[in-house]
């Protein structure tokens, strides 16, 4: 199934077909977030495609009107185009300079951080071409598995005859008489034919193109003689193929990756007028041709294959505390349920809280352990691990949550790696809790926890969430465990852990780890709890720039305001408060 | 065949088999040159592939044993490491940020390297990036053709592994060239290999390290997890790493990502990521997307003219103009009788020099016409005309030189586009003509006819030799032959003529322009000639960018020495004059 958010990405939705996929433009992302969210939490593998613009010709686009309505001479009109980029003696765009407007990133602060998110959320992204995945990896700095798609639009049926005189078309079905101005101006030097095939059919002021809309009858007949398609889209190479396909010449922006699939594309930058006629020119000369084009990926991302036979799958038990809340007991053993790996076990250790003996019953891979008396979380993991004899460990608070791959992903993980230790990326949810007991979602983010450490950092902190690792059993009786007197228990036994162990790092989101707007107040005061860790549970005296780095970490705790936690990227709307 | 130009192009000419292919490092780029020009004499087709390193591995490769070396603090070694590219880390007294962004290339090499691509009819890379890589590094873009090298490995019968291990690949690398990835793997708890020329174990580490031809290097690919490739520009070894399942870490540089399915990369100037793309390379296995096919033998070339035309194509006529030289008439002839193009004539015209009818009747497609009075090669040329009713035309001085695919591409492209003119790129060759009428070469420039112009430039001047152009036969009826009267004849007509036609541009060299060490001195007055081209013959009134641009160039002109010629890029060793 594909959700489109935005009109380039509805257009592209019906050419993807059979494919599961999340397809946004830049400005609908937060959409786009909360989809693969809800689609995550159902188990669900998609491609994420995030229609991100090019910058020169985002910039060209806007500018070129202006210009050629700044003055009727030709070579200045030349002149300008040609020197966009061109520091010192170059031009300015409102009063700045050329280069610097054409380096600047097209994304604001927000929607980076917003569509970064996005592709952390993304099993894996669709991209147009090698180019066009540099591109997004560049601007939003991650990097995510690709898989390359092309998507050939439709072209009208076409019966080519030898022309009598060079005939040029200019591709532009999806561009109106603005956004085309700056091609059909490229091109007013060339003897010969050129028709603008443009969404609108006008033709741009200050340029001598014959303008058609597309699907006019009469774009066939220009196709019939001409000899090469000048195309205009910065990032799609598909129309390229589909001409390359046709044996015209091609002419295609450098940052469309046409050059990937079609042998001799001539390229061009839109910030350099001359490029495009002299690409023009060249592409007359020869016909192009297509490379042996990518296959079409999958229907849903690839996940990777249990390294052993499902019989030889090593258990894996979660050991889920839980304290008078039994809705969130049964919400957490549901997730467990619907864990994708073949071998899943619980231990449920009721910390002398109310009776879920009923609950657990009707979960059969579910076993009760029930205490007498209270001793809060940490006591009841250990309590629960000493049921646990061998395979894989996972930890789970009751009101956290496992998405369907997590414990498929990290077992596989640790059978093929032989490591002791994985874990994966964590979405924080914030909730509030309801009357009924029922959670709503205020908001997300999925940046806090999307990362590995170190040894060496883990020594400082880590981030990790809890109920992103998944332990090998025998791991606590070398290491121990959790200690009860810490505050920050978590990251206290993941310090000594990251010391002895590595960590192998499954870059998914797998798990959501819940922040509730009730206990944000609630919070320990983690400024004690970790100059305690830095002082007195594991000092260091011979790292002064471990030193250094702890405290700096302990400055920037002590200016959090009380109640401190990250704020979420994404928030819902809520009515103000009255 | 292969010619290879260098060390580590001797070891790539292995891999890459059955191919007609110049490959060469950047300081051996003269001797590809050479190569190049040799062959296009021979009329052969070959790919050039030119082993650019790539800055951050080249810069991090050399700085890292000297922060290893400089202190014990593995934390400040790793500070250093990571920060070599940001605020902070001096290399030899500049910013790091500037060594990393330094270009790899001298200026000189840059030129030679430019010409030398494009001297080649096609490049064979080893993947986009490295395409993309090239082409911001070297001015032109060139057609270009992907070909992956796995190298051989050894036969390993793999086992699940017992612990986490990681084997850095880097067999043509020394202890000190692999010492960054060495130390960046150092924290990682599990067995990590390090495969190396030398075996040698870097200083400041913690690997084990095996020589790449040690029998244990297999033994120790039993039991990895993943592999780390070191190679930042070829990903051939990760391919073959990646289609016997191992979890696969790459130089971003590289490009493996286009070829591997869950490659994890790094950047060379970042040790943490190297670490990183470690830890995630261990939780899932590579796989292989589908491969590039090997690349033609040769490069492919567009349907030659008689493929095009439905029955014998459009005769193409040369005229030769020809006085007191039957030694280089020869020589013209038996070039033209070399073409490729299945419908040459020649019309030879003798201006009142020595007999050359005996010369003339050994090339059957030639006639000869015989003038009465010596009156000069203009005049001549257009006695020679009025012999060719049709097709196409081209002009040959008698001491020049086509290659035998020139007539091909440049009628196959006024063919398929109905262009009136097509031209294509001119190598100068220097030469002195020895005592016995040979040709001693002297120097050569493919720099300087290697460009198209646009109408408007043609105004000022253009970059196209005289003999890289070809002519449909009725452009003369319309505007007329070369003027007697003028000193730069052929900039002349070149100008009339793009103010009507389209110049469809091969950007290949199909012909060389020679340049005789002799007449150097015979140069015409280029600048009154210049002068009067611009202000008698073609004068501009209302295009003050035009007549601004053709006022520097005169001045340009007015600076040069008497006898003024475009000097060789690089001139064949002499012995000094005594």
């Amino acid at each position: 199934m594909i959700s489109a958010y935005g009109p380039v990405a509805q257009r592209y939705a019906q050419t993807l077909g059979d494919v599961d996929a999340i397809v946004t433009d830049p400005g609908y992302v937060l959409n786009a977030y909360t989809e693969a969210v809800r689609r995550r939490y159902a188990g669900e593998l998609f491609y994420g495609m995030f229609l991100l613009e090019e910058n020169h010709d985002r910039v060209i686009t806007a500018f070129a009107p202006a210009v050629l309505a700044g003055t009727q001479d030709d070579d200045r009109r030349r002149v300008l185009l040609n020197k966009v980029n061109v520091t010192g003696g170059g031009v300015n765009l409102n009063g700045r300079p050329g280069p610097e407007v054409l380096a600047e990133p097209n994304l604001t602060p927000q929607v980076v951080r917003g569509a970064s998110e996005f592709l952390n959320l993304c099993p894996a992204l669709l991209v147009r071409s090698s180019l066009e995945y540099e591109r997004i990896s560049a601007a939003l700095s991650r990097r995510r598995p690709f898989e390359v798609v092309l998507l050939e639009p439709a072209l009208p049926e076409v019966e080519q005859r030898a022309p009598q005189r060079p005939a040029v078309v200019i591709w532009a079905p999806e561009r109106d008489v603005n956004a085309a101005a700056f091609h059909a101006f490229a091109l007013a030097e060339v003897h010969g034919d050129v028709t603008l095939v443009s969404a609108d059919g006008l033709v741009p002021p200050g340029t001598r193109v014959t303008a058609l809309r597309a699907g006019d009858p009469r774009v066939a007949a220009a196709l019939a003689t001409a000899c090469c398609v000048v195309l205009t889209d910065a990032t799609d190479p598909g129309a390229a193929v589909a001409f390359a396909r046709r044996g015209y010449g091609i002419v295609a922006p450098a940052s469309s990756g046409a050059h990937e699939f079609v042998r001799n594309a001539h390229l061009y930058d839109p910030a350099i007028q001359r490029q495009l006629h002299v690409a023009t020119m060249k592409s007359l000369a020869e016909p192009a041709s297509l490379r042996a084009l990518p296959s079409p990926p999958s229907r849903t991302p690839e996940r990777p294959p249990l390294p052993v036979d499902v019989a030889a799958a090593p258990p894996v038990t979660v050991v889920i505390p839980t304290f008078n809340r039994r809705a969130d007991i049964e919400r957490a053993l549901s997730c467990i349920e619907a864990q994708t790996y073949p071998n899943v076990r619980a231990v449920v250790v009721n910390d002398a809280g109310t009776p879920v003996d009923d609950i657990v019953a009707r979960f059969p891979f579910a076993t009760l352990l029930n205490l007498e008396q209270n001793g809060g979380a940490i006591r009841a993991v250990m309590e629960g691990l000493k049921l646990v004899e061998g395979g894989f460990v996972q930890f789970l608070a009751d009101d956290d949550w496992l998405f369907p791959d997590h414990i498929g992903r990290l077992a596989t993980a640790m059978i093929r790696s032989g490591a002791m230790i994985a874990h994966s990326n964590v979405l924080i949810r914030y909730v509030t809790r309801l009357e009924d007991d029922s959670l709503e979602t205020t908001g997300y983010n999925s940046e806090v926890f999307s990362d590995t450490a170190t040894p060496s950092e883990a020594l400082i902190c880590t981030p990790i969430a809890g109920n992103a690792l998944m332990w090998h059993r025998s791991v606590f009786h070398e290491i121990g465990f959790w200690r009860e007197d810490c505050g920050l228990a978590d990251q206290e036994i993941q310090l000594r852990a990251s010391q002895r162990y590595a960590f192998v790092y499954v870059d998914q989101v797998t798990a959501e780890w819940r922040v509730h707007a009730s206990n944000f107040s609630k919070t320990a005061d983690s400024l004690g709890e970790q100059r305690r860790i830095y002082e007195e549970l594991h000092p260091i005296s011979d790292r002064p720039m471990l030193m250094q780095r702890r405290k700096q970490t302990l400055e920037a705790i002590a200016s959090r305001p009380p109640g401190f936690v990250f704020q979420p990227t994404v928030s819902m709307v809520q009515p103000a408060k009255s | 065949m292969i010619t290879a130009c260098g060390p580590l192009a001797q070891r790539y000419a292995q891999l890459l088999g059955d191919c007609d292919a110049i490959v060469t490092e950047p300081a051996y780029v003269l001797n590809a040159y050479t190569e190049a020009v040799r062959r296009h004499g021979a009329g052969e087709g070959f790919y050039g592939m030119l082993l650019l390193e790539e800055s951050h591995d080249r810069a991090l490769t050399a700085f890292a044993p000297a922060v290893l070396a400089q202190t014990p603090d593995d934390d400040r070694r790793r500070w250093l490491l990571n920060n070599v590219n940001g605020e902070g880390v001096s290399i030899n007294g500049r910013p790091g940020r500037d060594v990393l962004a330094e270009p790899v290339l001298t200026p000189q090499v840059v030129r030679l390297a430019s010409e030398f691509l494009l001297l080649c009819p096609a490049l064979l890379v080893r993947s986009s990036m490295e395409y993309e890589r090239i082409a911001a590094a070297l001015s032109p873009r060139r057609p270009f053709e992907v070909v992956v090298l796995e190298p051989p490995l050894p036969e390993v019968e793999r086992r699940a592994p017992e612990r986490p291990a990681v084997v850095i690949w880097a067999p043509e690398r020394d202890v000190n060239t692999a010492a960054v990835h060495a130390f960046a793997l150092a924290e990682v708890h599990g067995a990590v290999t390090l495969v190396s020329a030398d075996g040698l174990v870097p200083p400041g580490t913690r690997v084990a390290a095996l020589r790449f031809d040690d029998p244990r290097v297999a033994e120790v690919l039993a039991t990895a997890g993943s592999v780390v490739l070191t190679d930042a520009t070829d990903p051939g070894a990760a391919v073959a790493f990646a289609r016997r399942g191992y979890g696969i870490v790459a130089p971003v540089t590289s490009g493996a990502h286009e070829f591997v399915r869950n490659a994890h990369l790094y950047d060379p100037a970042l040790q943490r990521q190297l670490h990183v793309a470690t830890m995630k390379s261990l939780a899932e296995p590579a796989s292989l997307r589908a491969l590039p096919p090997p690349p033609p033998r040769s490069p492919a070339r567009p349907a030659i003219a008689a493929q095009i035309a439905e029955s014998l194509p459009p005769p193409v006529t040369v005229v030769v103009p020809t006085f007191n030289r039957r030694d280089d008439l020869e020589r013209a002839l038996t070039c033209i009788g070399a073409q490729t193009y299945p419908n040459v004539r020649a019309v030879v015209v003798n201006d009142a020099g020595c007999a050359v009818d005996d010369v003339v009747a050994r090339f059957p497609f030639a006639r000869l016409l015989n003038l009465e009075q010596n009156g000069g090669a203009i005049r001549a040329v257009m006695e020679g005309l009025k012999l060719v009713e049709d097709g196409f035309v081209q002009f040959l001085a008698d001491d020049d030189w086509l290659f035998p695919d020139h007539v091909d591409r440049l009628a196959s492209a006024m063919i398929r586009s109905g262009a009136p003119i097509a031209h294509a790129n001119a190598l100068i060759r220097y030469v002195s003509r020895t005592e016995d009428g040979t040709l001693k070469t002297t120097g050569f420039n493919a720099g300087i006819f290697r460009d198209t112009a646009t109408p408007a430039e043609a105004m000022v001047s253009t970059a196209i030799a005289g003999n890289a152009l070809l002519w449909r036969r009725d452009v003369f009826r319309e505007i007329g032959g070369w003027r007697e009267d003028c000193g730069l004849a052929d900039q002349e007509i070149q100008l009339r003529a793009f103010q009507r036609y389209a110049f469809a541009f091969v950007d290949h060299v199909t012909a060389e322009w020679r340049v005789h060490a002799s007449n150097f001195s015979k140069t015409a007055d280029s600048g009154r000639e210049q002068r009067r081209v611009f202000e008698e013959l073609h004068p501009v009134h209302d295009r003050p960018t035009l007549e601004q641009s053709r006022a520097q160039l005169l001045e340009v002109i007015a600076l040069r020495p008497p006898g003024f010629v475009f000097e060789p890029t690089f001139g064949l060793v002499e012995p000094a004059e005594l």
